[in-house]
Protein backbone atom coordinates (compact mmCIF):
# COMPACT_ATOMS: atom_id res chain seq x y z
CA UNK A 1 0.00 0.00 0.00
CA UNK A 2 1.04 3.58 -1.18
CA UNK A 3 0.09 6.80 0.38
CA UNK A 4 1.07 10.13 -0.46
CA UNK A 5 3.57 12.17 1.39
CA UNK A 6 1.12 14.70 1.90
CA UNK A 7 -0.89 13.98 5.22
CA UNK A 8 -2.79 16.89 5.29
CA UNK A 9 -4.90 16.21 2.22
CA UNK A 10 -7.19 13.18 2.07
CA UNK A 11 -4.46 10.15 2.17
CA UNK A 12 -4.44 9.10 -0.87
CA UNK A 13 -4.11 5.29 -0.99
CA UNK A 14 -3.31 3.10 -3.96
CA UNK A 15 -3.38 -0.38 -3.94
CA UNK A 16 -0.74 -2.17 -5.91
CA UNK A 17 -2.75 -5.02 -8.02
CA UNK A 18 -2.55 -8.73 -6.68
CA UNK A 19 -2.43 -10.99 -9.46
CA UNK A 20 -1.56 -14.82 -9.35
CA UNK A 21 -0.19 -17.12 -11.74
CA UNK A 22 -1.26 -20.62 -11.51
CA UNK A 23 -2.56 -23.83 -12.07
CA UNK A 24 -5.34 -25.50 -10.74
CA UNK A 25 -4.16 -28.79 -10.06
CA UNK A 26 -1.31 -27.35 -8.67
CA UNK A 27 -0.50 -28.14 -4.58
CA UNK A 28 1.97 -24.99 -4.38
CA UNK A 29 -0.52 -22.59 -6.40
CA UNK A 30 -3.31 -23.42 -4.09
CA UNK A 31 -0.39 -22.71 -0.85
CA UNK A 32 -0.46 -19.13 -2.39
CA UNK A 33 -4.37 -18.73 -2.92
CA UNK A 34 -5.00 -20.10 0.57
CA UNK A 35 -2.59 -17.55 1.92
CA UNK A 36 -4.15 -14.55 0.02
CA UNK A 37 -7.58 -15.88 1.56
CA UNK A 38 -6.72 -16.22 4.73
CA UNK A 39 -5.30 -12.22 5.03
CA UNK A 40 -8.02 -11.55 3.10
CA UNK A 41 -6.55 -9.97 -0.02
CA UNK A 42 -8.23 -9.57 -3.66
CA UNK A 43 -6.35 -11.01 -6.13
CA UNK A 44 -6.37 -11.96 -9.91
CA UNK A 45 -5.89 -15.34 -10.79
CA UNK A 46 -4.42 -16.53 -14.23
CA UNK A 47 -4.70 -19.58 -14.74
CA UNK A 48 -1.37 -21.48 -16.81
CA UNK A 49 -1.60 -24.11 -19.18
CA UNK A 50 1.62 -25.80 -18.57
CA UNK A 51 2.24 -26.79 -22.07
CA UNK A 52 2.01 -23.69 -23.52
CA UNK A 53 3.26 -20.87 -20.78
CA UNK A 54 2.40 -17.21 -21.35
CA UNK A 55 5.37 -14.60 -21.87
CA UNK A 56 4.27 -12.89 -18.97
CA UNK A 57 5.21 -16.43 -16.59
CA UNK A 58 8.19 -17.13 -18.46
CA UNK A 59 9.13 -13.23 -17.98
CA UNK A 60 7.97 -13.34 -14.11
CA UNK A 61 10.14 -16.54 -13.28
CA UNK A 62 12.66 -16.84 -16.15
CA UNK A 63 14.92 -19.17 -13.88
CA UNK A 64 12.64 -22.01 -13.51
CA UNK A 65 9.53 -20.96 -15.57
CA UNK A 66 7.11 -22.67 -13.22
CA UNK A 67 4.09 -21.76 -11.27
CA UNK A 68 2.81 -20.17 -8.82
CA UNK A 69 4.24 -16.63 -9.68
CA UNK A 70 3.05 -13.80 -7.67
CA UNK A 71 3.08 -10.16 -9.02
CA UNK A 72 2.52 -7.26 -7.02
CA UNK A 73 2.27 -4.22 -8.50
CA UNK A 74 5.72 -4.72 -10.57
CA UNK A 75 7.10 -7.17 -8.26
CA UNK A 76 7.49 -10.86 -9.13
CA UNK A 77 8.18 -13.45 -6.16
CA UNK A 78 8.08 -17.04 -7.27
CA UNK A 79 8.58 -20.11 -5.21
CA UNK A 80 6.02 -21.04 -3.15
CA UNK A 81 7.77 -20.98 0.42
CA UNK A 82 9.28 -17.79 -0.19
CA UNK A 83 5.87 -16.27 -1.56
CA UNK A 84 4.18 -17.55 1.39
CA UNK A 85 6.77 -15.35 3.41
CA UNK A 86 6.31 -12.39 1.71
CA UNK A 87 2.60 -12.32 1.89
CA UNK A 88 2.82 -12.52 5.35
CA UNK A 89 5.60 -10.40 5.62
CA UNK A 90 3.23 -7.63 3.13
CA UNK A 91 -0.07 -7.99 4.77
CA UNK A 92 0.47 -8.00 8.33
CA UNK A 93 -3.89 -9.40 8.93
CA UNK A 94 -3.81 -12.72 10.29
CA UNK A 95 -0.17 -14.27 10.56
CA UNK A 96 0.85 -16.77 8.72
CA UNK A 97 4.69 -17.25 10.59
CA UNK A 98 5.15 -17.15 14.40
CA UNK A 99 6.84 -14.54 16.11
CA UNK A 100 9.50 -16.70 17.81
CA UNK A 101 12.43 -16.85 15.88
CA UNK A 102 12.70 -20.53 16.86
CA UNK A 103 9.19 -21.43 15.95
CA UNK A 104 9.83 -19.93 12.56
CA UNK A 105 13.01 -21.81 12.53
CA UNK A 106 10.64 -25.05 13.12
CA UNK A 107 8.14 -23.91 10.63
CA UNK A 108 10.87 -23.20 7.95
CA UNK A 109 12.63 -26.79 8.58
CA UNK A 110 9.37 -28.74 8.19
CA UNK A 111 8.16 -27.19 5.82
CA UNK A 112 11.47 -27.95 3.81
CA UNK A 113 11.07 -31.25 4.69
CA UNK A 114 7.26 -31.62 3.24
CA UNK A 115 8.37 -30.29 -0.06
CA UNK A 116 12.78 -32.09 -0.05
CA UNK A 117 11.47 -35.06 1.19
CA UNK A 118 7.99 -35.80 1.80
CA UNK A 119 6.60 -34.87 -1.58
CA UNK A 120 8.87 -36.49 -3.76
CA UNK A 121 8.70 -39.65 -2.21
CA UNK A 122 4.39 -39.46 -3.06
CA UNK A 123 5.27 -38.20 -5.98
CA UNK A 124 7.86 -41.41 -6.57
CA UNK A 125 4.98 -43.64 -5.42
CA UNK A 126 2.94 -42.25 -8.41
CA UNK A 127 5.72 -43.07 -10.84
CA UNK A 128 6.34 -46.24 -10.51
CA UNK A 129 5.75 -49.59 -10.30
CA UNK A 130 6.24 -52.80 -8.83
CA UNK A 131 9.52 -53.32 -6.23
CA UNK A 132 10.30 -49.71 -6.74
CA UNK A 133 6.94 -48.55 -6.14
CA UNK A 134 6.86 -50.48 -2.61
CA UNK A 135 10.42 -49.27 -1.42
CA UNK A 136 9.17 -45.57 -2.55
CA UNK A 137 5.59 -46.35 -0.25
CA UNK A 138 8.24 -47.26 2.61
CA UNK A 139 9.55 -44.22 1.92
CA UNK A 140 6.38 -42.50 2.52
CA UNK A 141 5.48 -44.32 5.44
CA UNK A 142 8.84 -43.34 6.79
CA UNK A 143 8.54 -40.18 6.32
CA UNK A 144 4.90 -39.72 7.69
CA UNK A 145 6.14 -41.63 10.60
CA UNK A 146 8.57 -38.96 11.21
CA UNK A 147 5.89 -35.83 11.23
CA UNK A 148 3.67 -38.11 13.56
CA UNK A 149 6.84 -38.11 15.61
CA UNK A 150 7.31 -34.73 16.05
CA UNK A 151 3.59 -33.67 16.29
CA UNK A 152 3.42 -36.34 19.71
CA UNK A 153 6.69 -35.57 21.45
CA UNK A 154 8.13 -32.06 19.28
CA UNK A 155 7.17 -28.26 19.90
CA UNK A 156 4.02 -28.03 18.40
CA UNK A 157 2.46 -31.16 20.60
CA UNK A 158 -0.98 -30.62 21.73
CA UNK A 159 -1.70 -28.16 19.24
CA UNK A 160 -4.76 -28.33 16.68
CA UNK A 161 -2.70 -26.95 14.23
CA UNK A 162 0.82 -26.18 13.76
CA UNK A 163 -0.05 -22.73 13.39
CA UNK A 164 -1.52 -23.26 17.00
CA UNK A 165 -5.74 -22.65 17.31
CA UNK A 166 -5.36 -20.90 13.89
CA UNK A 167 -3.64 -22.41 10.43
CA UNK A 168 -0.20 -21.20 9.99
CA UNK A 169 2.28 -21.01 7.18
CA UNK A 170 3.42 -25.21 7.80
CA UNK A 171 -0.21 -26.37 7.73
CA UNK A 172 -0.68 -24.63 4.54
CA UNK A 173 2.51 -26.23 3.20
CA UNK A 174 1.96 -29.70 4.81
CA UNK A 175 -1.76 -29.29 3.93
CA UNK A 176 -1.35 -28.26 0.67
CA UNK A 177 -0.66 -31.38 -1.13
CA UNK A 178 -1.55 -34.14 1.47
CA UNK A 179 -5.04 -34.16 -0.41
CA UNK A 180 -2.29 -36.08 -2.90
CA UNK A 181 -2.06 -39.00 -0.59
CA UNK A 182 -6.17 -40.04 -0.89
CA UNK A 183 -6.22 -39.29 -4.29
CA UNK A 184 -2.89 -41.44 -5.68
CA UNK A 185 -3.89 -44.26 -3.14
CA UNK A 186 -7.13 -44.50 -5.59
CA UNK A 187 -4.67 -43.96 -8.88
CA UNK A 188 -1.68 -46.26 -8.13
CA UNK A 189 -3.80 -48.68 -6.45
CA UNK A 190 -1.69 -48.59 -3.54
CA UNK A 191 -2.59 -48.20 0.09
CA UNK A 192 -0.15 -45.37 1.11
CA UNK A 193 -1.47 -44.72 4.46
CA UNK A 194 -2.06 -47.64 7.04
CA UNK A 195 -5.41 -46.55 8.86
CA UNK A 196 -4.43 -45.90 12.23
CA UNK A 197 -1.11 -45.78 12.30
CA UNK A 198 -0.75 -41.54 11.89
CA UNK A 199 -3.92 -40.56 14.23
CA UNK A 200 -2.59 -37.23 14.76
CA UNK A 201 -1.66 -36.47 10.95
CA UNK A 202 -4.91 -37.85 10.29
CA UNK A 203 -6.53 -35.65 12.56
CA UNK A 204 -4.79 -32.67 12.13
CA UNK A 205 -5.62 -33.05 8.21
CA UNK A 206 -9.05 -33.46 8.67
CA UNK A 207 -9.33 -30.42 10.56
CA UNK A 208 -7.28 -28.42 8.26
CA UNK A 209 -9.66 -29.48 5.42
CA UNK A 210 -12.60 -28.33 7.71
CA UNK A 211 -11.20 -24.72 7.29
CA UNK A 212 -13.59 -22.85 5.19
CA UNK A 213 -11.02 -20.71 2.99
CA UNK A 214 -9.28 -24.52 2.92
CA UNK A 215 -12.57 -25.98 1.30
CA UNK A 216 -12.61 -23.07 -1.12
CA UNK A 217 -9.23 -23.32 -2.23
CA UNK A 218 -8.51 -27.10 -3.07
CA UNK A 219 -10.56 -28.31 -6.11
CA UNK A 220 -13.09 -31.35 -5.66
CA UNK A 221 -11.79 -34.75 -5.01
CA UNK A 222 -13.17 -35.85 -8.01
CA UNK A 223 -11.39 -33.21 -10.22
CA UNK A 224 -8.23 -34.25 -9.06
CA UNK A 225 -8.75 -37.74 -9.13
CA UNK A 226 -9.27 -37.73 -13.17
CA UNK A 227 -6.53 -35.59 -13.25
CA UNK A 228 -4.32 -37.99 -11.47
CA UNK A 229 -5.47 -40.79 -13.76
CA UNK A 230 -4.69 -38.91 -17.36
CA UNK A 231 -0.98 -38.94 -15.91
CA UNK A 232 -0.85 -41.64 -14.39
CA UNK A 233 -1.78 -43.14 -17.59
CA UNK A 234 0.61 -41.57 -19.56
CA UNK A 235 3.16 -42.46 -17.43
CA UNK A 236 2.78 -46.15 -17.49
CA UNK A 237 2.61 -45.58 -21.06
CA UNK A 238 5.55 -43.98 -22.09
CA UNK A 239 7.80 -43.89 -19.42
CA UNK A 240 10.55 -41.24 -18.93
CA UNK A 241 8.95 -38.75 -21.55
CA UNK A 242 5.78 -38.77 -19.59
CA UNK A 243 7.40 -38.15 -16.51
CA UNK A 244 9.06 -35.15 -17.62
CA UNK A 245 5.50 -34.15 -18.24
CA UNK A 246 4.03 -34.76 -15.68
CA UNK A 247 7.52 -33.02 -13.73
CA UNK A 248 6.69 -29.95 -15.18
CA UNK A 249 2.91 -29.91 -14.49
CA UNK A 250 3.65 -30.66 -10.79
CA UNK A 251 6.45 -27.89 -9.65
CA UNK B 1 23.47 -13.73 24.31
CA UNK B 2 23.13 -17.26 25.66
CA UNK B 3 25.35 -20.58 24.85
CA UNK B 4 25.68 -21.15 21.13
CA UNK B 5 27.34 -24.13 19.74
CA UNK B 6 27.71 -25.09 16.16
CA UNK B 7 28.20 -28.92 15.51
CA UNK B 8 30.26 -28.82 12.38
CA UNK B 9 32.43 -30.62 9.41
CA UNK B 10 35.49 -28.74 8.53
CA UNK B 11 35.07 -28.57 5.04
CA UNK B 12 31.38 -28.20 4.79
CA UNK B 13 30.83 -25.26 3.04
CA UNK B 14 26.94 -25.59 4.54
CA UNK B 15 28.96 -25.53 7.47
CA UNK B 16 30.80 -22.18 6.98
CA UNK B 17 27.37 -20.31 6.04
CA UNK B 18 26.55 -20.36 9.78
CA UNK B 19 30.46 -19.74 11.04
CA UNK B 20 30.58 -16.25 8.72
CA UNK B 21 27.20 -15.23 9.55
CA UNK B 22 28.48 -16.13 13.53
CA UNK B 23 31.15 -14.12 13.11
CA UNK B 24 29.67 -11.18 10.69
CA UNK B 25 27.92 -11.10 14.10
CA UNK B 26 30.11 -11.00 16.44
CA UNK B 27 28.43 -14.05 18.10
CA UNK B 28 30.61 -16.51 20.50
CA UNK B 29 29.86 -19.97 19.91
CA UNK B 30 31.81 -23.18 20.52
CA UNK B 31 32.34 -25.30 17.82
CA UNK B 32 32.31 -29.08 17.67
CA UNK B 33 34.09 -31.08 15.06
CA UNK B 34 31.97 -33.89 14.14
CA UNK B 35 33.10 -37.42 12.72
CA UNK B 36 30.69 -38.33 10.04
CA UNK B 37 31.62 -42.08 10.46
CA UNK B 38 31.07 -41.77 13.98
CA UNK B 39 28.17 -38.92 14.97
CA UNK B 40 27.90 -37.93 18.71
CA UNK B 41 25.07 -38.70 20.45
CA UNK B 42 23.96 -34.87 20.73
CA UNK B 43 23.90 -34.60 17.04
CA UNK B 44 21.54 -37.86 16.99
CA UNK B 45 19.32 -36.26 19.48
CA UNK B 46 19.60 -32.54 18.07
CA UNK B 47 19.10 -33.52 14.27
CA UNK B 48 17.23 -36.56 14.38
CA UNK B 49 15.41 -36.17 11.07
CA UNK B 50 18.90 -35.23 8.65
CA UNK B 51 21.54 -36.43 11.23
CA UNK B 52 23.48 -34.24 9.44
CA UNK B 53 25.45 -30.61 10.08
CA UNK B 54 25.68 -28.18 10.57
CA UNK B 55 23.27 -27.86 14.09
CA UNK B 56 23.27 -25.13 15.51
CA UNK B 57 21.99 -24.97 19.19
CA UNK B 58 21.03 -21.90 21.45
CA UNK B 59 20.77 -22.24 24.71
CA UNK B 60 20.11 -26.23 24.13
CA UNK B 61 17.40 -25.15 21.35
CA UNK B 62 18.58 -27.52 18.20
CA UNK B 63 18.32 -25.48 14.31
CA UNK B 64 19.09 -27.64 11.58
CA UNK B 65 19.53 -27.17 7.82
CA UNK B 66 22.00 -24.42 6.83
CA UNK B 67 19.80 -21.81 5.23
CA UNK B 68 17.29 -22.10 8.35
CA UNK B 69 19.99 -21.37 10.91
CA UNK B 70 21.13 -18.50 8.94
CA UNK B 71 17.54 -17.28 9.11
CA UNK B 72 17.47 -17.51 12.86
CA UNK B 73 20.65 -16.31 13.30
CA UNK B 74 19.32 -13.15 11.67
CA UNK B 75 16.38 -12.74 13.92
CA UNK B 76 17.62 -13.22 16.88
CA UNK B 77 20.91 -11.36 16.24
CA UNK B 78 19.73 -8.47 14.27
CA UNK B 79 23.41 -6.26 13.88
CA UNK B 80 24.60 -6.98 10.64
CA UNK B 81 21.56 -8.07 8.84
CA UNK B 82 22.00 -11.18 6.53
CA UNK B 83 18.45 -9.76 4.85
CA UNK B 84 16.83 -6.49 3.87
CA UNK B 85 14.11 -5.06 5.27
CA UNK B 86 12.37 -4.73 2.24
CA UNK B 87 9.96 -8.07 1.63
CA UNK B 88 10.39 -7.93 -2.70
CA UNK B 89 14.45 -7.99 -1.66
CA UNK B 90 14.03 -10.25 1.22
CA UNK B 91 12.15 -12.64 -1.49
CA UNK B 92 14.99 -12.67 -3.96
CA UNK B 93 17.58 -13.26 -1.11
CA UNK B 94 15.79 -16.15 -0.39
CA UNK B 95 15.09 -17.14 -3.99
CA UNK B 96 18.64 -16.99 -4.57
CA UNK B 97 19.80 -19.14 -1.67
CA UNK B 98 17.26 -21.59 -2.27
CA UNK B 99 18.67 -21.89 -5.68
CA UNK B 100 21.93 -22.44 -4.53
CA UNK B 101 20.95 -25.49 -2.54
CA UNK B 102 18.80 -27.02 -5.22
CA UNK B 103 21.42 -26.75 -7.59
CA UNK B 104 24.06 -27.65 -5.89
CA UNK B 105 24.00 -31.20 -6.79
CA UNK B 106 25.19 -31.07 -10.04
CA UNK B 107 28.62 -29.75 -8.83
CA UNK B 108 29.05 -32.77 -6.57
CA UNK B 109 28.38 -34.62 -9.46
CA UNK B 110 30.93 -32.92 -12.11
CA UNK B 111 33.37 -33.67 -8.99
CA UNK B 112 32.49 -37.48 -8.83
CA UNK B 113 32.43 -38.58 -11.60
CA UNK B 114 34.29 -38.86 -15.44
CA UNK B 115 33.37 -39.77 -19.06
CA UNK B 116 29.84 -38.61 -20.51
CA UNK B 117 28.10 -38.14 -16.22
CA UNK B 118 30.58 -35.75 -16.00
CA UNK B 119 30.35 -33.99 -19.36
CA UNK B 120 26.12 -33.80 -18.28
CA UNK B 121 26.99 -32.58 -14.97
CA UNK B 122 29.54 -29.99 -16.65
CA UNK B 123 26.46 -29.03 -18.91
CA UNK B 124 23.96 -28.59 -15.82
CA UNK B 125 26.51 -26.60 -13.82
CA UNK B 126 26.93 -24.28 -16.64
CA UNK B 127 23.82 -23.68 -17.01
CA UNK B 128 22.93 -22.77 -13.40
CA UNK B 129 26.08 -20.66 -13.57
CA UNK B 130 23.90 -18.74 -16.73
CA UNK B 131 21.16 -18.49 -14.60
CA UNK B 132 22.30 -16.35 -11.61
CA UNK B 133 24.86 -14.18 -14.18
CA UNK B 134 21.67 -13.41 -16.17
CA UNK B 135 19.72 -12.42 -13.62
CA UNK B 136 21.47 -12.86 -10.08
CA UNK B 137 21.42 -8.65 -10.41
CA UNK B 138 25.19 -8.61 -9.96
CA UNK B 139 25.18 -6.15 -12.76
CA UNK B 140 23.95 -3.12 -10.44
CA UNK B 141 25.68 -4.30 -7.28
CA UNK B 142 28.62 -5.99 -5.36
CA UNK B 143 26.88 -8.56 -3.61
CA UNK B 144 23.55 -10.29 -3.82
CA UNK B 145 23.14 -7.94 -0.65
CA UNK B 146 24.19 -4.94 -2.26
CA UNK B 147 27.13 -3.04 -0.65
CA UNK B 148 27.55 -6.19 2.15
CA UNK B 149 27.03 -9.70 1.94
CA UNK B 150 23.95 -11.10 2.60
CA UNK B 151 21.89 -14.85 2.85
CA UNK B 152 22.41 -15.14 -0.58
CA UNK B 153 26.40 -14.29 -1.02
CA UNK B 154 26.65 -17.13 2.14
CA UNK B 155 24.46 -19.64 0.31
CA UNK B 156 26.92 -19.01 -2.74
CA UNK B 157 29.92 -19.45 -1.06
CA UNK B 158 30.45 -22.86 -1.92
CA UNK B 159 30.87 -21.31 -5.71
CA UNK B 160 33.16 -18.58 -4.54
CA UNK B 161 35.44 -20.87 -1.99
CA UNK B 162 35.24 -24.37 -2.80
CA UNK B 163 34.26 -24.20 -6.90
CA UNK B 164 37.72 -23.28 -7.31
CA UNK B 165 39.64 -26.29 -5.89
CA UNK B 166 37.03 -28.75 -7.56
CA UNK B 167 37.77 -27.12 -10.58
CA UNK B 168 41.96 -27.49 -9.75
CA UNK B 169 41.58 -31.49 -8.86
CA UNK B 170 39.31 -31.92 -12.08
CA UNK B 171 41.48 -29.94 -14.87
CA UNK B 172 38.08 -28.14 -16.24
CA UNK B 173 37.60 -24.62 -15.46
CA UNK B 174 33.26 -23.48 -15.26
CA UNK B 175 33.78 -20.13 -14.18
CA UNK B 176 36.06 -17.40 -16.04
CA UNK B 177 36.30 -14.08 -16.50
CA UNK B 178 35.15 -13.78 -20.27
CA UNK B 179 32.09 -16.10 -19.63
CA UNK B 180 31.04 -15.01 -16.51
CA UNK B 181 32.15 -11.89 -15.96
CA UNK B 182 29.57 -10.87 -13.44
CA UNK B 183 30.34 -14.14 -11.11
CA UNK B 184 33.93 -13.93 -11.48
CA UNK B 185 33.79 -10.32 -10.15
CA UNK B 186 31.48 -11.40 -7.51
CA UNK B 187 33.74 -13.91 -6.37
CA UNK B 188 36.42 -12.25 -6.29
CA UNK B 189 35.07 -9.56 -4.08
CA UNK B 190 33.58 -12.10 -1.76
CA UNK B 191 36.66 -13.27 -0.72
CA UNK B 192 38.25 -10.02 -0.11
CA UNK B 193 35.54 -9.62 2.55
CA UNK B 194 37.51 -9.71 5.91
CA UNK B 195 34.80 -12.66 7.64
CA UNK B 196 35.57 -14.81 4.48
CA UNK B 197 38.83 -14.53 4.09
CA UNK B 198 39.22 -14.85 7.94
CA UNK B 199 37.52 -17.99 8.13
CA UNK B 200 37.99 -20.82 5.26
CA UNK B 201 39.12 -24.89 5.38
CA UNK B 202 42.81 -24.67 4.82
CA UNK B 203 43.28 -24.92 1.05
CA UNK B 204 46.15 -27.43 0.89
CA UNK B 205 44.48 -28.98 3.18
CA UNK B 206 41.40 -29.49 1.01
CA UNK B 207 42.95 -30.05 -1.91
CA UNK B 208 44.97 -33.31 -0.38
CA UNK B 209 41.45 -34.07 1.27
CA UNK B 210 39.41 -33.64 -2.42
CA UNK B 211 41.71 -35.47 -4.66
CA UNK B 212 42.05 -38.61 -2.42
CA UNK B 213 38.49 -38.08 -2.34
CA UNK B 214 38.18 -38.32 -6.09
CA UNK B 215 40.61 -41.13 -6.32
CA UNK B 216 38.30 -43.14 -4.57
CA UNK B 217 35.30 -42.64 -5.85
CA UNK B 218 36.73 -43.02 -9.43
CA UNK B 219 38.19 -46.04 -8.87
CA UNK B 220 35.11 -47.55 -6.77
CA UNK B 221 32.78 -46.12 -9.54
Amino acid sequence: MMQSDNHQQESFVCVDQVKLFGSWASSYTHRAQLALKLKGVEFEYVEEELTNKSPQLLLYNPVYKKVPVLLHGDKAVAESVIILQYIDETWSENPILPDNPYERSLVRFWSHFADDQLGPSVGLVFRSTGEQQKAAVEQVNDNLKLLEKEMEEGYFKGRRFFGGDKIGMLDIVLGCGSYWLWVLEEVAGVKLVESGRFPRFHSWLRDFEEQPEVKETIPPTDKLLDYAKSIHLVILLNGDQAQAQAQAENP
Amino acid sequence: MGEVKLFGLWLSPYVYRVIWALKLKGIEYEYIEEDLSNKSELLLKYNPVHKKVPVLAHDGKPIAESLVILEYIDETWPENPLLPKDAEQRAAARFWAKFAEDKATCFMTFFRSSGEEQEKARKECLEMLRMVEEYGGLEEKKFFGGDTIGLADLAFGGVACWLGVMEDIVGVKLVEAHTFPRLYAWIHNFNQVGVIKENLPDREKMLVFFKRRREILLASA
